[in-house]
């Protein structure tokens, strides 16, 4: 356990399946490029301040030890690739179901 | 209060799905089976929760929760764990079909 705990977590929890789900549908996704955007932009905005109040309250609380130590906006750095890779995950989990669903396939 | 965790996480990601879903009922409920496809997903990846509490990346305050853990992970992290990716899903299900509709035009 090392200041790397937390982005290890997210990259085997997060970020490996959301690459495994590109590699294989890569082609679909690409196409909606401009709707991750709006996606990250409205998680990152709205979690923000969720968090920072959470983490401030002592709702909950981050280990120095387990964190890079590299705050940004009062809360680790960890917690935007959390936004923002679970985001990418959900939402790219979500627009390969949708093709399925609504076109039967791959286009 | 025992309530706050819980709170915290219901009252923000209902808000949310209330702001997303306002324009895109017909077709979000067309797609209701893709999310809760999502939030079971999201129920499983809250499994995860588990490790991260055991290496101490993160912890709670816990006189602010229900106290009620299940897999060593608390009850209201599966409530959020089912929400949010359904949250997400919604917003890039709508974001994508106003995109494919530009497209046609």
């Amino acid at each position: 356990m090392n200041h790397y705990t937390y982005l290890g977590w997210l990259f085997a929890l997060a970020i490996l399946p959301s690459l495994l789900v590109w590699a294989f549908k890569w082609r679909q996704l690409i196409v909606y490029r401009k709707v991750f955007l709006y996606c990250f932009m409205g998680s990152v905005l709205f979690a923000t301040p969720w968090d920072y109040w959470a983490t401030h309250s002592w709702l909950w609380h981050f280990s120095p030890d387990r964190t890079v130590n590299v705050h940004f906006l009062g809360l680790p750095l960890e917690e935007y690739v959390f936004f923002i890779s679970y985001t990418f995950l959900y939402a790219s989990l979500a627009l390969v179901l949708r093709n399925r669903y609504i076109n039967g396939g791959d286009k | 209060m025992r309530l706050t965790y819980f709170l915290s996480n219901f009252i923000p990601v209902v808000l949310a799905l209330m702001v997303i879903w306002r324009n895109g009922l017909p077709l979000l409920r067309k797609c209701l089976p893709i999310l809760i496809i999502l939030g079971t997903l999201g129920v499983v990846n809250a499994l995860g929760e588990n490790p991260a509490l055991h290496w101490g990346i993160w912890s709670y305050n816990e006189p602010k929760t229900l106290g009620i853990k299940v897999f060593g992970v608390f009850l209201e992290t599966y409530i959020y764990c089912f929400l949010v990716p359904i949250a997400i899903g919604s917003a890039a299900i709508k974001f994508a079909d106003r995109q494919d509709a530009k497209r046609k035009k």
